[in-house]
């Protein structure tokens, strides 16, 4: 039997016997469920007008008042200031405390809020703030056109253009394309992982592995499983978010940001090699454990390594040419979570981009290699957990 | 024909195999035994390559075994051996595949085994909802769905009742009549003894006894004479240091072959009362524990 028949025997028993399983079907079904569920919600939400309500106490308050309630009108249509007077300071602040009102604006010169915002102000604070600065300008203007103040103020008048030419839009909407894959990768990674891991154990506490191996090369068994379970996982990601998209579209409810094919492309080459570097890994250490109890605890190393990836592309984004990220771009375990962000942030010449996925392939070919001794290793190995070094030096291969 | 010959494996300072050498014919079936940890299951797995042994040589028909013969063997390993959470006909196809079948012919062979055991209608259920008989039906059709030349079955016996055991062994007998070398170990020495052609014994890592059952029995240095006397009375003195078991009324004597059998007769006459009386070779059981002393 040829190598490639025999994967492909094993890849077609992993798809069909998984797309079978109920467990399976669950999950897909569950998770198509609360995608929809996050994109329409919103839209039965955002159905209701916005409304804010403020306290007011004290006197000379009218001005401010008036333009946060323009203010209101330009940036909710249909939303509503609601506004409550209160005898004194106190009584406002009980009202404030039971959540009656949001803010409350004293003498026309105070907010008292709850709580300071820890990310950001409120938008009834901004607008309160913003009134107040237009106020403040129209009283030093010899001819006031308050309204005019007011929209200035609240405008963004100055155009964005970064030193790499491209509109600030297009660039966000790279980051958020690399990011979003990054995220999608990370739990593709743990979740398909997880499968490989604890399908290689399932075959040797059940001994099927002793028949298996009896026909099959090791590598051609792993190799058939992680690819199998791969394109099953690649499918289910396609269609969850095939039908998310659809979503969007129905509802209109986002603008759709023109999606960089280049950082598209260069997405899908590292959650395939990201993919594949992880499933290897988890499936030898799937081989050294007897029980799926061990398995999840000689999976340890990769599920850790995994987290590190994703947080070293924290560090990334916030600084693209720095050492971590140049340093994270060759380490196979960080890379498929490092290049695509750094690529769509424009931080790195073609030629690091080869040389990255040249390293990537040569660490997969080797860890197919040794993945495959340590697996064939491990696999007959019954009774306790088995060491990794001893899995390698037993290895038959 | 397979030939093993001068096999050696270590585990760390474990000695698993330390010598075995045995030979299995086609169209004969081989017992394999030996006490727990004497090293029978990693003979079988030598066999499918399964391991690397520090020596010694594994060869089919006069060649060294290699992949492409081993897609003409079928094994079934101890316990289990299967997927639990698969349907039989596809568990049986697959099986098929890997030895190198076409998946129209797996089936094809996957459902005449099926309807050979009576399955045929729980082909779509998974393994592990069948009876513990009916899995280990399965696994011995997994192990001969592509009517392989060797068949080895690591304690195929193991748990069956007696109709399973009926069953299996007549499956056993068919395959080794259709030409097929079949091997398996048990430590049911007498299904052993009625249904196998040759045995080895093996004990640490050595095979300590093989050959031709009947060859073997004959061979023996000793014969086993069973008396079964009246109440009361008493075997004669010269018969009763060669006495190996006894109840009172029943006496098992464990003789040299070499011993004169008429002399035995007349003695054991002269006692009277006798109400059954049976002079044979010794039993596998009974070469058995020889072997392993």
């Amino acid at each position: 039997m040829t190598g490639r028949r025999a994967i492909w025997l094993v890849t077609m028993r992993e798809l069909r016997e998984r797309l079978r399983s109920k467990a399976f079907r669950f999950s897909a079904a569950l998770t198509v469920v609360l995608v929809l569920a996050l994109i329409l919600l919103p839209v039965v939400f955002d159905g209701r007008p916005a409304t804010f309500e403020l306290g007011l106490v004290g006197s000379g308050n009218e001005a401010v008042v008036e333009g946060v309630e323009k203010l209101v009108e330009i940036e909710n249509g249909d939303g509503a200031l609601v506004i409550t007077s209160f005898a004194d300071e106190d009584s406002a602040r009980v009202s404030l405390e039971a959540g009656a009102v949001e803010a409350v604006l004293v003498d026309g010169s105070r907010i008292v809020v709850e709580s300071v915002g820890v990310i950001s102000e409120s938008d009834l604070e901004r607008m309160l703030q913003e009134s107040a600065a237009s106020v403040r300008i129209e009283s030093l203007l010899a001819d006031p056109e308050s309204a005019e103040i007011l929209e200035l103020i609240s405008s963004r008048p100055l155009a964005v253009e970064s030193l790499t030419g491209t509109e600030e839009s297009e660039n966000e909407s790279r980051a958020l394309v690399a990011y979003a894959g990054l995220v999608l990768m990370y739990v593709a990674v743990l979740t398909y992982g997880t499968w490989t891991l604890t399908g290689v154990t399932e075959e040797k506490s059940s001994r099927v592995v002793e028949v298996l191996l009896a026909t099959l090369e090791p590598r051609h068994l792993l190799a058939g499983k992680v690819l199998g379970i791969g394109l099953l996982g690649l499918g289910q990601f396609v269609f969850t978010i095939t039908v998310a998209l659809v979503g969007v579209q129905m509802t209109g409810q986002l603008d759709l940001p023109e999606l960089p094919i280049d950082s598209m492309v260069m997405l899908v080459i590292w959650f395939i090699l990201g993919f594949a570097l992880y499933s290897l890994g988890f499936g030898a250490a799937g081989a050294l454990a007897t029980r799926s109890e061990d398995a999840q605890s000689t999976a340890a190393p990769f599920t850790i390594l995994a987290v590190a990836g994703f947080f070293a592309s924290f560090s990334v984004l916030g600084d693209p040419d720095g050492p971590v990220a140049l340093i994270t771009t060759y380490l196979p375990p960080t890379a498929p979570f490092v290049v695509p962000l750094r690529f769509a942030l424009k931080a790195m010449p073609w030629w690091e981009v080869g040389l990255s996925i040249v390293v990537a392939i040569v660490s997969l070919l080797l860890l197919l290699r040794f993945g495959a001794r340590v697996y064939a290793g491990g696999l007959l190995k019954t009774g306790a957990r088995v060491r990794w070094r001893d899995a390698f030096s037993d290895s038959h291969l | 024909m397979l030939e093993l010959s001068h096999l050696r494996k270590s585990y760390g300072t474990v000695q698993a195999l330390a010598d075995v050498s045995l030979t299995a014919a086609r169209g004969r079936m081989l017992g394999f035994l030996g006490p727990n940890g004497a090293g029978k299951t990693t003979t079988m797995r030598a066999v499918f390559g399964l391991l690397r042994l520090d020596g010694g040589e594994v060869r089919w028909e006069g060649k060294e075994v290699g992949k492409a013969d081993r897609l003409r063997f079928g094994y079934m390993p101890e316990q289990r051996g299967l997927y639990p959470r698969m349907r039989l006909e596809e568990q049986l196809t697959y099986i098929g595949q890997l030895h190198g079948q076409s998946r129209v012919v797996a089936r094809d062979l996957s459902m005449a085994w099926l309807e050979r055991l009576g399955l045929t209608d729980r082909r779509n259920d998974d393994l592990e909802s069948l009876s513990h008989g009916n899995q280990q039906r399965i696994q011995l059709a997994a192990a001969l769905v592509h009517s392989p030349e060797l068949v080895v079955l690591d304690e195929p016996f193991s748990g069956l009742d007696p109709m399973g055991v009926e069953t299996m062994s007549m499956i056993l007998r068919e395959s080794t009549r259709s030409g097929s070398a079949v091997i398996f170990s048990s430590h049911q020495l007498d299904l052993v003894e009625d249904l196998c052609d040759d045995v080895a014994i093996v004990n640490a890592g050595r095979v300590v006894l093989a050959g031709e059952v009947r060859a073997l029995k004959d061979g023996s240095a000793v014969r086993v004479l069973e008396v079964e006397t009246d109440a009361g009375t008493m075997l004669p003195a010269e018969l009763a240091r060669y006495e190996a078991e006894s109840d009172g009324s029943w006496h098992r004597l464990v003789v040299s072959a070499e011993t004169d059998f008429s002399g035995l007769l007349t003695s054991i006459a002269a006692a009277g009362g006798i109400r059954h009386l049976s002079y044979s070779t010794p039993s596998l059981s009974h070469l058995f524990r020889e072997a392993v002393k």
